[in-house]
């Protein structure tokens, strides 16, 4: 049985004993379960893969890649139609100059370096359902520091983590979790879904659920946008049919009124812009990393 | 009959007022506004930074705290944050009836129904992942707008850069 099963179980019996003990008069301040958060805030912890044992200092963010990608797509936008959430997919997985090209009209250092970073993390789509320690979300920072196996590391990042792995500390951790979430405390308010702070925590990561997906919004008059395309395309079609009936004149006044509706509708000129609105793009959902957990709370 | 259960209301509030067991600040709140005119209240969701629900002359409150097995009684409640930064959000969706008096619209008659309070359940560990957009400023023109090189012309360029083993350069100001 390798280390990371034997945590696990542990962590299994830990949850089972909190479970049993739930009805306890004694003060206890344990707490344990699994849960789906976005984000764990973790202080000097250390980690165990199945390959290594890494030991960081300081404070880091446990977070999804997922989650962190969709951080930076949301992060900045460029003026008018925004084009930085295909900005960051481009740059991660195509040509990252070309990509960063398309932004060389903007003051865009900022937005650069959080890109650089991103991509250090994430190489092919799959990877978000990865994890990753960041030093800083914002602006993201890497951890550049720590021990693997007993040997000290300076000036190479830590990348991304398979799953499982468990990390673990005893100098304190926050986070918050959601629904779908069980945890259970002794003589602790636990609710579906809370802020946790803890002295002591150890933590197993098992997956990540991602449900993000990148949506066009800020649109106006969709109803009007809707009926003005659908009405364009059957004076179209109506049009063509009339051609075949050879009724000329018919075909000209369809094909002019069907023409003219795909133009108001579809060509990018100030009126559709005053009219419909400029496209938003964003990231909307969560990559939740789901872990389970047992600890002592502050 | 709204001016018999108004009565009623007013009548209910003068007994409470009457009790021993409510804070002094809250009898002179519903002193306040026990002669003036309670209306229908719309708005069921309220936000506040201390929220006291006080029991009627008939009954204790009965109080549900999430996490805690058994229920409450009681004849006044507090809820209050202080160090948290967020207020508090009060929702009556579930009451048969809200009025709100015109003295003072902070001063509410609920019947029957529940009343839930509730407050911030997030930290701000994630406030970092959820940053509004910074929209990215234009930088400033300063590349030629035409670049000829021998017979050919190019407009609209970007940073032109020379380099070579010799050459001048004229500057024509």
């Amino acid at each position: 049985m390798n280390e990371i099963q034997e945590i696990s179980n542990l962590v299994d019996k830990e949850v089972e004993a909190i479970t049993l003990d739930a009805t306890s008069d004694l003060p206890s301040r344990k707490i344990g379960g699994k849960v789906s958060a976005r984000v764990v805030k973790l202080r000097n912890p250390k980690i165990i893969t199945t390959e290594n044992k890494i030991e960081i200092f300081g404070p880091v963010f446990l977070v999804s890649v997922g989650e962190l990608k969709k951080a930076i797509k949301n992060r900045y936008k460029t003026p008018g139609q925004n084009i930085f959430p295909q900005v960051v997919d481009d740059f991660i997985f195509n040509n990252g100059k070309e990509a960063l090209n398309r932004l060389r009209t903007f003051d865009s250092t900022q937005a650069a370096s959080d890109l650089v970073n991103l991509s250090r993390l994430v190489k092919v789509p799959s990877d978000s359902e990865k994890v990753v320690l960041v030093s800083k979300i914002k602006p993201l920072e890497l951890v550049t520091e720590y021990i693997v196996d007993g040997k000290h590391t300076s000036g190479t990042f830590l990348g991304s983590f398979d799953l499982r792995l468990v990390v673990m500390t005893d100098e304190g951790a926050q986070f918050d979790f959601e629904t779908p979430s069980h945890v259970v405390g002794t003589n602790q308010r636990v609710e579906e879904s809370m802020a946790i702070n803890m002295n002591n925590i150890m933590l197993l990561v098992e997956r990540v659920d991602d449900n993000t997906i990148q949506i066009t919004g800020g649109l106006e008059h969709v109803g009007w946008g809707n009926a003005m395309a659908i009405v364009s395309l059957i004076c179209l079609l109506a049009g063509a049919f009339s051609i075949i009936e050879k009724r000329l004149f018919f075909f000209i006044v369809l094909l002019i009124i069907g023409a003219a509706l795909a133009v108001a509708r579809y060509l990018p000129t100030n009126w559709n812009k005053n009219f419909f609105g400029i496209t938003e793009i964003q990231v909307v959902g969560n990559a939740f990393t789901v872990f389970k957990f047992y600890g002592e709370m502050a | 009959m709204m001016r018999e259960s108004e009565r009623n209301m007013q009548q209910e509030l003068m007994e409470i007022m009457k009790q021993g067991q409510i804070g002094q600040e809250t009898v002179r709140r519903l002193a306040a506004c026990v002669d003036s005119e309670f209306k229908s209240s719309p708005i069921r969701y309220f936000s506040a930074r201390k929220v006291i629900v006080v029991a009627g002359t008939s009954e204790f409150l009965s109080i549900r705290i999430s996490g805690f097995g058994e229920s409450f009684k009681g004849r006044q409640l507090t809820c209050s944050n202080i160090d948290n930064p967020e207020n508090l959000e009060v929702s009556m969706a579930e009451s048969e009836m809200v009025l709100q008096s015109a003295q003072d619209p902070e001063v509410l008659y609920v019947r029957c129904g529940e009343t839930s309070i509730t407050g911030l359940k997030r930290s701000d560990v994630a406030k970092d992942l959820d940053t509004s957009a910074e929209v990215l400023k234009i930088l400033p023109r300063k590349d030629p707008d035409i670049v000829q090189i021998d017979n050919k012309v190019y407009r609209q360029t970007g940073t032109v850069y020379i380099s070579g083993p010799f050459y001048a350069v004229i500057l024509e100001r």
